[in-house]
Protein backbone atom coordinates (compact mmCIF):
# COMPACT_ATOMS: atom_id res chain seq x y z
CA UNK A 1 0.00 0.00 0.00
CA UNK A 2 2.43 2.45 0.56
CA UNK A 3 4.85 2.94 -2.04
CA UNK A 4 1.50 4.03 -3.94
CA UNK A 5 2.54 1.41 -7.10
CA UNK A 6 -0.22 -1.00 -5.67
CA UNK A 7 -3.37 -0.34 -7.34
CA UNK A 8 -6.39 -0.86 -5.90
CA UNK A 9 -9.96 -1.57 -8.48
CA UNK A 10 -12.06 0.75 -6.07
CA UNK A 11 -11.28 3.31 -3.51
CA UNK A 12 -14.12 4.16 -1.67
CA UNK A 13 -14.34 7.49 0.68
CA UNK A 14 -16.12 6.96 3.75
CA UNK A 15 -17.77 4.08 5.65
CA UNK A 16 -20.88 5.20 5.95
CA UNK A 17 -24.24 3.95 4.06
CA UNK A 18 -23.37 4.80 0.93
CA UNK A 19 -19.57 3.84 1.29
CA UNK A 20 -20.45 0.02 2.85
CA UNK A 21 -23.42 -0.23 0.48
CA UNK A 22 -20.68 0.41 -3.06
CA UNK A 23 -18.09 -1.43 -1.04
CA UNK A 24 -20.45 -4.68 -0.12
CA UNK A 25 -21.40 -4.89 -3.71
CA UNK A 26 -17.97 -4.45 -4.83
CA UNK A 27 -16.08 -6.94 -2.50
CA UNK A 28 -18.87 -9.73 -3.54
CA UNK A 29 -17.67 -9.51 -7.10
CA UNK A 30 -14.36 -10.17 -6.22
CA UNK A 31 -12.86 -6.60 -6.66
CA UNK A 32 -10.11 -5.13 -4.36
CA UNK A 33 -11.92 -2.85 -2.68
CA UNK A 34 -10.40 -0.21 0.13
CA UNK A 35 -12.93 1.64 2.14
CA UNK A 36 -11.24 4.72 3.76
CA UNK A 37 -13.25 5.63 6.91
CA UNK A 38 -11.83 9.08 8.80
CA UNK A 39 -13.36 8.18 12.29
CA UNK A 40 -11.70 5.68 14.35
CA UNK A 41 -14.44 3.30 13.69
CA UNK A 42 -17.26 3.52 10.89
CA UNK A 43 -20.05 5.52 12.91
CA UNK A 44 -18.21 7.26 14.80
CA UNK A 45 -18.76 10.77 12.91
CA UNK A 46 -22.39 9.76 11.69
CA UNK A 47 -25.81 10.85 12.91
CA UNK A 48 -28.93 11.35 11.79
CA UNK A 49 -32.25 11.68 13.46
CA UNK A 50 -33.63 8.26 13.99
CA UNK A 51 -35.72 6.30 11.18
CA UNK A 52 -33.57 4.44 8.77
CA UNK A 53 -35.70 3.30 5.79
CA UNK A 54 -34.51 -0.73 4.49
CA UNK A 55 -35.68 -1.28 0.98
CA UNK A 56 -32.30 -0.96 -0.03
CA UNK A 57 -30.60 -2.82 3.00
CA UNK A 58 -33.23 -5.82 2.43
CA UNK A 59 -31.81 -6.33 -1.45
CA UNK A 60 -27.96 -6.06 -0.64
CA UNK A 61 -28.23 -8.18 3.03
CA UNK A 62 -31.37 -9.75 3.35
CA UNK A 63 -30.92 -10.92 6.32
CA UNK A 64 -30.25 -8.02 8.47
CA UNK A 65 -33.14 -8.42 10.90
CA UNK A 66 -31.15 -11.26 12.01
CA UNK A 67 -28.26 -9.35 12.83
CA UNK A 68 -28.28 -5.50 12.32
CA UNK A 69 -28.53 -3.25 15.31
CA UNK A 70 -31.99 -1.90 14.99
CA UNK A 71 -33.94 -0.42 17.76
CA UNK A 72 -37.79 -0.91 16.81
CA UNK A 73 -39.76 -1.05 13.90
CA UNK A 74 -42.10 2.24 13.42
CA UNK A 75 -45.57 1.49 14.07
CA UNK A 76 -46.64 4.60 15.06
CA UNK A 77 -46.30 7.98 13.65
CA UNK A 78 -47.42 11.25 14.82
CA UNK A 79 -47.20 14.94 13.21
CA UNK A 80 -47.13 17.39 15.55
CA UNK A 81 -47.91 21.56 15.14
CA UNK A 82 -47.20 23.44 18.47
CA UNK A 83 -48.65 26.56 19.00
CA UNK A 84 -48.69 28.99 22.02
CA UNK A 85 -50.23 26.48 24.56
CA UNK A 86 -51.87 24.44 22.10
CA UNK A 87 -51.50 21.21 20.37
CA UNK A 88 -52.63 19.95 16.63
CA UNK A 89 -51.56 16.52 16.05
CA UNK A 90 -52.21 13.84 13.79
CA UNK A 91 -51.51 9.89 14.05
CA UNK A 92 -51.11 7.07 12.39
CA UNK A 93 -50.14 3.73 13.85
CA UNK A 94 -50.80 0.27 11.89
CA UNK A 95 -51.06 -3.40 13.34
CA UNK A 96 -49.76 -4.11 9.63
CA UNK A 97 -47.20 -2.55 10.27
CA UNK A 98 -46.21 -5.23 13.06
CA UNK A 99 -44.79 -8.08 10.92
CA UNK A 100 -42.01 -8.94 8.20
CA UNK A 101 -40.65 -6.35 6.56
CA UNK A 102 -42.30 -4.17 9.44
CA UNK A 103 -43.02 -1.09 6.56
CA UNK A 104 -39.26 -1.23 5.93
CA UNK A 105 -39.13 1.15 8.62
CA UNK A 106 -36.67 1.51 12.02
CA UNK A 107 -35.24 3.82 14.53
CA UNK A 108 -31.52 2.82 14.63
CA UNK A 109 -28.45 4.67 16.11
CA UNK A 110 -25.77 5.40 13.72
CA UNK A 111 -22.52 4.49 15.72
CA UNK A 112 -23.98 0.97 15.85
CA UNK A 113 -25.61 0.62 12.66
CA UNK A 114 -23.05 2.24 10.66
CA UNK A 115 -19.80 -0.09 11.90
CA UNK A 116 -22.56 -3.00 11.70
CA UNK A 117 -23.04 -2.48 7.96
CA UNK A 118 -19.30 -1.81 7.59
CA UNK A 119 -18.43 -5.20 8.82
CA UNK A 120 -20.86 -6.12 6.40
CA UNK A 121 -18.66 -5.04 3.71
CA UNK A 122 -15.52 -6.37 5.08
CA UNK A 123 -17.10 -9.65 5.53
CA UNK A 124 -17.51 -9.56 2.19
CA UNK A 125 -13.62 -9.03 1.18
CA UNK A 126 -13.15 -4.94 1.36
CA UNK A 127 -10.41 -3.71 3.13
CA UNK A 128 -11.65 -1.42 5.76
CA UNK A 129 -9.07 1.79 6.97
CA UNK A 130 -10.29 3.56 9.87
CA UNK A 131 -8.86 6.43 11.46
CA UNK A 132 -7.57 7.65 7.48
CA UNK A 133 -8.64 10.93 6.51
CA UNK A 134 -8.56 11.60 2.98
CA UNK A 135 -7.20 14.74 2.18
CA UNK A 136 -7.80 15.60 -1.22
CA UNK A 137 -8.34 13.68 -4.56
CA UNK A 138 -5.58 12.89 -6.59
CA UNK A 139 -5.96 14.03 -10.63
CA UNK A 140 -3.73 13.47 -13.12
CA UNK A 141 -4.61 14.78 -16.64
CA UNK A 142 -7.92 15.40 -15.64
CA UNK A 143 -8.88 11.82 -14.34
CA UNK A 144 -9.08 11.15 -10.78
CA UNK A 145 -6.55 8.74 -10.08
CA UNK A 146 -6.49 8.00 -6.27
CA UNK A 147 -6.40 10.06 -2.82
CA UNK A 148 -4.25 11.56 -0.86
CA UNK A 149 -4.86 10.39 2.44
CA UNK A 150 -3.57 11.93 6.18
CA UNK A 151 -1.02 9.00 6.55
CA UNK A 152 3.03 9.25 5.90
CA UNK A 153 3.05 7.89 2.54
CA UNK A 154 -0.52 8.44 2.22
CA UNK A 155 -1.13 8.40 -1.47
CA UNK A 156 -3.34 5.36 -2.60
CA UNK A 157 -4.18 4.69 -6.51
CA UNK A 158 -7.41 2.92 -7.48
CA UNK A 159 -8.87 2.56 -11.09
CA UNK A 160 -12.17 3.89 -9.74
CA UNK A 161 -12.71 6.22 -6.66
CA UNK A 162 -16.39 6.62 -5.37
CA UNK A 163 -16.53 9.36 -3.12
CA UNK A 164 -19.28 8.99 -0.14
CA UNK A 165 -17.77 11.75 2.28
CA UNK A 166 -21.24 13.03 3.61
CA UNK A 167 -22.75 16.49 3.67
CA UNK A 168 -19.96 18.58 4.48
CA UNK A 169 -18.23 17.40 1.09
CA UNK A 170 -15.06 18.96 1.38
CA UNK A 171 -13.55 16.92 -1.67
CA UNK A 172 -16.46 17.41 -3.81
CA UNK A 173 -16.41 21.27 -3.00
CA UNK A 174 -12.47 21.32 -4.34
CA UNK A 175 -12.66 18.98 -7.12
CA UNK A 176 -15.19 21.67 -8.29
CA UNK A 177 -18.13 19.13 -8.53
CA UNK A 178 -20.30 21.27 -6.24
CA UNK A 179 -20.84 24.99 -5.56
CA UNK A 180 -20.73 26.93 -2.15
CA UNK A 181 -23.48 25.66 0.01
CA UNK A 182 -26.08 28.82 0.84
CA UNK A 183 -27.01 28.76 4.54
CA UNK A 184 -30.50 28.76 3.41
CA UNK A 185 -30.42 25.50 1.85
CA UNK A 186 -28.64 23.56 4.79
CA UNK A 187 -30.37 22.21 7.64
CA UNK A 188 -28.58 22.51 10.81
CA UNK A 189 -29.64 19.97 13.15
CA UNK A 190 -28.51 19.17 17.10
CA UNK A 191 -29.98 15.72 18.92
CA UNK A 192 -29.32 14.40 22.25
CA UNK A 193 -30.06 10.81 22.71
CA UNK A 194 -32.04 10.07 26.37
CA UNK A 195 -31.48 7.05 28.55
CA UNK A 196 -34.85 5.95 29.58
CA UNK A 197 -36.09 2.58 30.59
CA UNK A 198 -37.90 0.78 27.95
CA UNK A 199 -41.42 0.14 29.85
CA UNK A 200 -41.41 3.94 30.97
CA UNK A 201 -41.12 4.33 26.77
CA UNK A 202 -43.74 2.13 26.06
CA UNK A 203 -46.27 3.44 28.31
CA UNK A 204 -45.56 7.49 27.43
CA UNK A 205 -45.56 6.39 23.73
CA UNK A 206 -48.21 3.76 23.50
CA UNK A 207 -46.38 1.04 22.20
CA UNK A 208 -45.23 -2.83 23.14
CA UNK A 209 -42.65 -5.15 22.41
CA UNK A 210 -40.57 -3.89 19.34
CA UNK A 211 -43.22 -1.45 18.29
CA UNK A 212 -41.24 2.22 17.82
CA UNK A 213 -43.14 5.33 17.49
CA UNK A 214 -41.65 8.28 15.27
CA UNK A 215 -43.06 12.47 16.55
CA UNK A 216 -42.43 14.78 13.56
CA UNK A 217 -42.82 18.69 15.10
CA UNK A 218 -43.60 20.94 12.23
CA UNK A 219 -42.28 24.62 12.56
CA UNK A 220 -44.56 26.60 15.20
CA UNK A 221 -43.38 26.69 18.61
CA UNK A 222 -41.07 23.36 18.64
CA UNK A 223 -38.65 25.65 17.12
CA UNK A 224 -39.59 28.94 18.13
CA UNK A 225 -41.29 29.59 14.97
CA UNK A 226 -37.93 29.13 13.08
CA UNK A 227 -37.86 27.75 9.56
CA UNK A 228 -37.31 24.02 10.64
CA UNK A 229 -38.46 21.39 12.97
CA UNK A 230 -37.82 19.38 15.93
CA UNK A 231 -38.46 15.07 16.67
CA UNK A 232 -38.38 12.36 18.96
CA UNK A 233 -38.09 8.84 18.12
CA UNK A 234 -38.27 5.46 20.46
CA UNK A 235 -34.70 3.06 20.67
CA UNK A 236 -35.19 0.50 22.28
CA UNK A 237 -34.48 2.25 25.91
CA UNK A 238 -33.41 5.63 24.65
CA UNK A 239 -34.90 8.65 22.98
CA UNK A 240 -33.56 10.32 20.23
CA UNK A 241 -34.71 13.73 20.44
CA UNK A 242 -33.33 16.79 18.64
CA UNK A 243 -34.56 19.80 16.61
CA UNK A 244 -33.33 20.88 12.90
CA UNK A 245 -33.54 24.68 11.01
CA UNK A 246 -32.37 26.17 8.47
CA UNK A 247 -28.62 27.51 9.47
CA UNK A 248 -29.15 30.43 8.47
CA UNK A 249 -31.92 30.83 11.01
CA UNK A 250 -29.55 30.20 13.59
CA UNK A 251 -27.47 34.24 13.51
CA UNK A 252 -30.70 35.89 11.92
CA UNK A 253 -32.69 35.01 14.81
CA UNK A 254 -30.16 35.30 17.39
CA UNK A 255 -31.22 31.89 18.81
CA UNK A 256 -27.91 29.47 19.70
CA UNK A 257 -28.72 25.77 18.15
CA UNK A 258 -28.94 24.38 21.21
CA UNK A 259 -31.22 27.34 23.19
CA UNK A 260 -33.57 26.13 20.43
CA UNK A 261 -33.21 22.26 21.62
CA UNK A 262 -33.78 23.01 25.62
CA UNK A 263 -36.77 25.55 24.46
CA UNK A 264 -38.24 22.39 22.69
CA UNK A 265 -37.37 19.55 25.66
CA UNK A 266 -38.93 22.57 28.26
CA UNK A 267 -42.55 22.51 26.24
CA UNK A 268 -44.83 21.53 28.78
CA UNK A 269 -46.40 19.21 25.91
CA UNK A 270 -42.31 17.95 25.63
CA UNK A 271 -41.42 17.81 28.95
CA UNK A 272 -43.33 14.69 30.27
CA UNK A 273 -42.56 12.44 27.32
CA UNK A 274 -38.86 13.13 28.27
CA UNK A 275 -38.89 13.34 32.30
CA UNK A 276 -36.45 11.28 34.12
CA UNK A 277 -34.45 10.43 30.76
CA UNK A 278 -30.45 11.04 31.34
CA UNK A 279 -28.48 12.38 28.48
CA UNK A 280 -26.32 10.15 27.03
CA UNK A 281 -24.64 12.00 24.00
CA UNK A 282 -25.37 15.46 22.46
CA UNK A 283 -24.11 15.85 18.92
CA UNK A 284 -25.05 18.12 15.59
CA UNK A 285 -25.05 17.35 12.08
CA UNK A 286 -26.12 18.99 8.82
CA UNK A 287 -28.38 18.17 5.98
CA UNK A 288 -27.24 19.13 2.79
CA UNK A 289 -30.53 20.68 0.82
CA UNK A 290 -29.39 21.59 -3.33
CA UNK A 291 -31.58 23.70 -5.32
CA UNK A 292 -32.46 22.51 -8.92
CA UNK A 293 -29.63 25.18 -9.97
CA UNK A 294 -27.27 23.98 -7.03
CA UNK A 295 -27.25 20.49 -7.38
CA UNK A 296 -23.46 18.87 -7.65
CA UNK A 297 -22.02 16.95 -10.47
CA UNK A 298 -21.80 13.46 -9.46
CA UNK A 299 -19.51 11.68 -11.87
CA UNK A 300 -16.77 12.31 -13.37
CA UNK A 301 -13.14 11.42 -14.98
CA UNK A 302 -12.52 8.21 -13.04
CA UNK A 303 -15.14 9.39 -9.75
CA UNK A 304 -18.25 9.15 -8.73
CA UNK A 305 -20.44 10.59 -6.01
CA UNK A 306 -22.56 9.10 -3.39
CA UNK A 307 -25.10 9.86 -0.39
CA UNK A 308 -25.34 13.02 1.03
CA UNK A 309 -22.14 14.29 -1.09
CA UNK A 310 -24.23 13.97 -3.71
CA UNK A 311 -27.16 15.94 -2.66
CA UNK A 312 -29.13 12.88 -2.31
CA UNK A 313 -32.13 13.65 0.20
CA UNK A 314 -35.88 13.60 0.47
CA UNK A 315 -36.56 16.45 1.52
CA UNK A 316 -39.95 16.18 2.31
CA UNK A 317 -41.30 16.35 5.67
CA UNK A 318 -43.25 13.65 5.91
CA UNK A 319 -40.54 11.48 4.97
CA UNK A 320 -37.53 12.79 5.81
CA UNK A 321 -35.14 9.89 3.93
CA UNK A 322 -31.62 10.09 3.57
CA UNK A 323 -29.87 6.89 4.57
CA UNK A 324 -31.93 4.90 2.14
CA UNK A 325 -31.02 6.45 -0.85
CA UNK A 326 -27.31 6.69 0.41
CA UNK A 327 -27.11 3.04 0.24
CA UNK A 328 -29.81 2.80 -3.59
CA UNK A 329 -26.50 5.36 -4.78
CA UNK A 330 -23.82 3.70 -3.24
CA UNK A 331 -25.45 0.46 -4.66
CA UNK A 332 -26.12 2.19 -8.01
CA UNK A 333 -21.94 3.58 -8.18
CA UNK A 334 -20.56 -0.06 -7.82
CA UNK A 335 -23.36 -1.31 -10.38
CA UNK A 336 -22.36 0.96 -12.85
CA UNK A 337 -18.14 0.30 -12.11
CA UNK A 338 -19.08 -3.87 -12.70
CA UNK A 339 -21.28 -2.66 -15.55
CA UNK A 340 -18.49 -1.02 -17.30
CA UNK A 341 -15.57 -3.38 -16.08
CA UNK A 342 -17.59 -6.59 -17.71
CA UNK A 343 -17.79 -4.43 -21.20
CA UNK A 344 -14.25 -3.39 -20.95
CA UNK A 345 -15.13 0.32 -21.01
CA UNK A 346 -12.95 2.65 -19.58
CA UNK A 347 -13.86 4.71 -16.38
CA UNK A 348 -14.00 8.19 -18.63
CA UNK A 349 -17.28 10.79 -17.87
CA UNK A 350 -18.97 9.98 -20.83
CA UNK A 351 -19.05 6.42 -19.78
CA UNK A 352 -19.70 7.27 -15.84
CA UNK A 353 -22.88 9.03 -17.05
CA UNK A 354 -24.43 5.93 -16.92
CA UNK A 355 -24.47 6.37 -13.15
CA UNK A 356 -26.37 9.61 -13.07
CA UNK A 357 -29.01 7.83 -15.46
CA UNK A 358 -29.42 4.56 -13.88
CA UNK A 359 -30.30 6.79 -10.67
CA UNK A 360 -33.15 9.17 -12.78
CA UNK A 361 -34.57 5.95 -14.30
CA UNK A 362 -34.95 4.90 -10.20
CA UNK A 363 -37.12 6.16 -7.51
CA UNK A 364 -34.19 7.94 -5.95
CA UNK A 365 -33.71 10.99 -8.48
CA UNK A 366 -37.51 11.02 -9.00
CA UNK A 367 -37.99 11.23 -5.34
CA UNK A 368 -35.32 13.93 -4.58
CA UNK A 369 -36.59 15.75 -7.64
CA UNK A 370 -39.62 16.29 -6.70
CA UNK A 371 -39.32 17.36 -3.30
CA UNK A 372 -36.13 19.70 -3.87
CA UNK A 373 -37.81 22.71 -4.42
CA UNK A 374 -39.29 22.69 -0.66
CA UNK A 375 -36.80 24.38 1.32
CA UNK A 376 -36.75 27.09 -1.37
CA UNK A 377 -41.02 27.22 -0.59
CA UNK A 378 -40.45 27.43 2.92
CA UNK A 379 -38.40 30.18 3.02
CA UNK A 380 -40.68 32.19 0.60
CA UNK A 381 -43.65 31.38 2.43
CA UNK A 382 -42.64 32.05 6.70
CA UNK A 383 -46.07 31.52 7.63
CA UNK A 384 -46.06 27.97 7.60
CA UNK A 385 -43.77 27.85 10.43
CA UNK A 386 -44.51 31.37 12.09
CA UNK A 387 -47.86 31.90 12.17
CA UNK A 388 -50.22 29.03 11.25
CA UNK A 389 -49.47 26.60 14.11
CA UNK A 390 -50.61 29.50 16.73
CA UNK A 391 -53.17 30.46 14.52
CA UNK A 392 -54.55 27.23 13.99
CA UNK A 393 -53.99 26.24 17.61
CA UNK A 394 -56.14 29.19 19.05
CA UNK A 395 -58.66 28.25 16.64
CA UNK A 396 -58.96 24.84 17.59
CA UNK A 397 -58.48 26.54 21.01
CA UNK A 398 -61.69 28.39 20.61
CA UNK A 399 -63.70 25.37 18.83
CA UNK A 400 -62.84 23.17 21.71
CA UNK A 401 -63.80 25.68 24.72
CA UNK A 402 -66.93 24.98 26.82
CA UNK A 403 -68.44 28.17 27.98
CA UNK A 404 -72.13 29.46 27.89
CA UNK A 405 -71.98 30.56 24.28
CA UNK A 406 -74.56 27.88 21.83
CA UNK A 407 -72.70 25.88 20.00
CA UNK A 408 -73.33 27.64 16.80
CA UNK A 409 -72.02 30.97 17.96
CA UNK A 410 -68.99 29.19 18.95
CA UNK A 411 -68.42 27.94 15.22
CA UNK A 412 -69.54 31.69 14.18
CA UNK A 413 -67.09 33.34 16.29
CA UNK A 414 -64.58 30.76 15.38
CA UNK A 415 -65.06 31.02 11.39
CA UNK A 416 -64.93 34.75 12.14
CA UNK A 417 -61.53 34.53 13.81
CA UNK A 418 -60.73 32.79 10.87
CA UNK A 419 -61.40 34.89 8.26
CA UNK A 420 -59.67 38.01 10.44
CA UNK A 421 -56.74 36.39 10.81
CA UNK A 422 -56.36 34.04 8.11
CA UNK A 423 -58.79 34.68 5.40
CA UNK A 424 -60.37 32.28 3.29
CA UNK A 425 -58.62 33.16 0.15
CA UNK A 426 -55.33 33.17 1.44
CA UNK A 427 -55.88 30.15 3.13
CA UNK A 428 -56.80 28.03 -0.07
CA UNK A 429 -53.89 30.14 -1.96
CA UNK A 430 -51.86 28.87 0.17
CA UNK A 431 -53.44 25.47 1.06
CA UNK A 432 -52.43 25.23 -2.92
CA UNK A 433 -49.27 26.45 -2.57
CA UNK A 434 -48.09 23.84 -0.15
CA UNK A 435 -49.62 20.68 -1.65
CA UNK A 436 -47.89 21.86 -5.30
CA UNK A 437 -44.76 21.81 -3.38
CA UNK A 438 -44.82 18.46 -1.77
CA UNK A 439 -46.10 16.50 -4.74
CA UNK B 1 -17.25 45.81 5.48
CA UNK B 2 -19.24 47.45 7.40
CA UNK B 3 -17.66 49.72 10.65
CA UNK B 4 -17.45 46.94 13.36
CA UNK B 5 -20.56 47.49 16.16
CA UNK B 6 -20.62 46.43 19.71
CA UNK B 7 -22.27 43.16 19.69
CA UNK B 8 -24.60 41.33 22.46
CA UNK B 9 -22.68 37.84 22.86
CA UNK B 10 -25.12 35.13 23.22
CA UNK B 11 -25.88 33.97 26.83
CA UNK B 12 -24.67 30.51 27.27
CA UNK B 13 -26.40 27.58 27.43
CA UNK B 14 -25.70 24.34 28.90
CA UNK B 15 -24.01 23.10 25.88
CA UNK B 16 -20.76 22.55 27.47
CA UNK B 17 -22.01 20.93 30.05
CA UNK B 18 -24.11 18.53 27.57
CA UNK B 19 -20.52 17.86 25.73
CA UNK B 20 -19.61 15.99 28.87
CA UNK B 21 -21.49 13.29 27.56
CA UNK B 22 -20.22 13.45 24.45
CA UNK B 23 -16.92 11.80 23.83
CA UNK B 24 -13.73 13.10 22.02
CA UNK B 25 -10.02 12.02 21.23
CA UNK B 26 -8.47 15.09 21.11
CA UNK B 27 -5.89 15.74 18.73
CA UNK B 28 -3.84 17.58 21.65
CA UNK B 29 -2.06 21.07 20.03
CA UNK B 30 -3.66 20.50 16.80
CA UNK B 31 -6.41 22.51 16.24
CA UNK B 32 -8.34 21.46 12.82
CA UNK B 33 -9.39 25.57 12.78
CA UNK B 34 -8.08 28.70 12.49
CA UNK B 35 -9.32 32.38 12.85
CA UNK B 36 -7.93 35.44 10.80
CA UNK B 37 -7.61 38.08 13.43
CA UNK B 38 -7.96 40.76 11.34
CA UNK B 39 -10.98 39.83 9.17
CA UNK B 40 -12.65 38.42 12.32
CA UNK B 41 -12.26 42.22 13.49
CA UNK B 42 -13.60 43.50 10.40
CA UNK B 43 -16.63 41.42 10.38
CA UNK B 44 -19.37 43.58 11.81
CA UNK B 45 -21.92 40.35 12.30
CA UNK B 46 -20.06 37.54 13.92
CA UNK B 47 -22.99 34.96 12.82
CA UNK B 48 -20.42 32.21 14.69
CA UNK B 49 -21.68 33.29 17.49
CA UNK B 50 -25.06 31.99 17.31
CA UNK B 51 -24.43 28.83 15.24
CA UNK B 52 -22.06 26.33 16.91
CA UNK B 53 -24.23 23.38 18.76
CA UNK B 54 -21.05 23.47 21.26
CA UNK B 55 -20.92 27.39 21.50
CA UNK B 56 -17.52 26.94 20.74
CA UNK B 57 -17.03 30.58 19.51
CA UNK B 58 -17.67 33.18 22.46
CA UNK B 59 -16.74 36.95 22.48
CA UNK B 60 -14.14 38.33 25.64
CA UNK B 61 -14.60 41.44 27.41
CA UNK B 62 -12.58 43.08 24.65
CA UNK B 63 -14.97 41.89 21.93
CA UNK B 64 -12.65 39.70 20.60
CA UNK B 65 -13.73 36.08 19.49
CA UNK B 66 -12.17 33.20 21.96
CA UNK B 67 -12.45 29.77 20.33
CA UNK B 68 -12.56 26.27 21.99
CA UNK B 69 -11.51 23.53 19.04
CA UNK B 70 -11.46 20.77 21.27
CA UNK B 71 -15.04 20.08 22.14
CA UNK B 72 -16.09 20.83 17.78
CA UNK B 73 -18.58 18.24 17.36
CA UNK B 74 -17.53 18.64 13.42
CA UNK B 75 -21.01 19.79 11.83
CA UNK B 76 -19.30 21.96 10.22
CA UNK B 77 -21.83 24.84 9.97
CA UNK B 78 -19.14 27.56 11.33
CA UNK B 79 -17.50 27.09 8.12
CA UNK B 80 -20.45 28.07 5.83
CA UNK B 81 -22.20 30.82 7.96
CA UNK B 82 -18.50 32.02 8.33
CA UNK B 83 -18.05 32.13 4.88
CA UNK B 84 -21.52 33.12 3.58
CA UNK B 85 -22.84 35.37 6.10
CA UNK B 86 -19.44 36.98 8.11
CA UNK B 87 -16.07 37.60 6.75
CA UNK B 88 -15.06 34.33 6.22
CA UNK B 89 -11.90 34.58 8.56
CA UNK B 90 -12.63 30.92 10.06
CA UNK B 91 -11.17 28.52 8.02
CA UNK B 92 -12.64 24.80 9.39
CA UNK B 93 -11.49 21.47 8.53
CA UNK B 94 -11.85 17.83 9.91
CA UNK B 95 -9.52 16.85 12.23
CA UNK B 96 -7.13 14.45 11.58
CA UNK B 97 -8.22 10.64 10.87
CA UNK B 98 -9.09 8.82 13.82
CA UNK B 99 -9.95 12.46 15.87
CA UNK B 100 -12.09 14.19 17.30
CA UNK B 101 -15.82 13.69 18.25
CA UNK B 102 -16.61 9.92 18.53
CA UNK B 103 -20.39 8.90 18.84
CA UNK B 104 -20.98 5.78 20.63
CA UNK B 105 -24.68 6.26 20.06
CA UNK B 106 -24.98 9.20 16.66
Amino acid sequence: MSNGEDKLDVIIVGAGPAGSAAALVLAREGLSVGVLERGEYPGAKNLFGGVLYTTVLEQLVPGFRESAPLERHIHRRRYVMLGDGDQLAFEFASGHFDQAPFNHSYSVLRAKFDAWFATQAEEAGAMLLPATAVEELIVRDGRVVGVRTGRDDGDLLADVVIVAEGCNSFLARKAGFRRDFQPHRLQLAVKEVIALDRGVIEQRFNIEGGQGCSVEYFGGEAVAGMFGGAFIYTNGDSLSVGVSCAASEFPDRRMLPNAVLEHFKGLPFVRPLLAGGQTLEYSGHMIPEFGPETMPRIYGEGVLFAGDCAGLVNLSPFYHEGTNLAMASGQAAAETVLELRKAGRPFTAANMARYEQRLRKSWVCQDVERYRGIPDFGHRNPQFFNKYPYVFGSLARDFFSVDHRSKKQVEKDVIRRFRKEVGLWRFIRDGWKAFKALR
Amino acid sequence: MNQPTAIQPPTPTNAEEKLGHTQFNVDAGNPHFTVDPAKCKACASKPCLWICPAENFRLDEKGDLVVSWEGCIECGAVDVICHQMGNGAITWHYPRGGFGVRHAAG
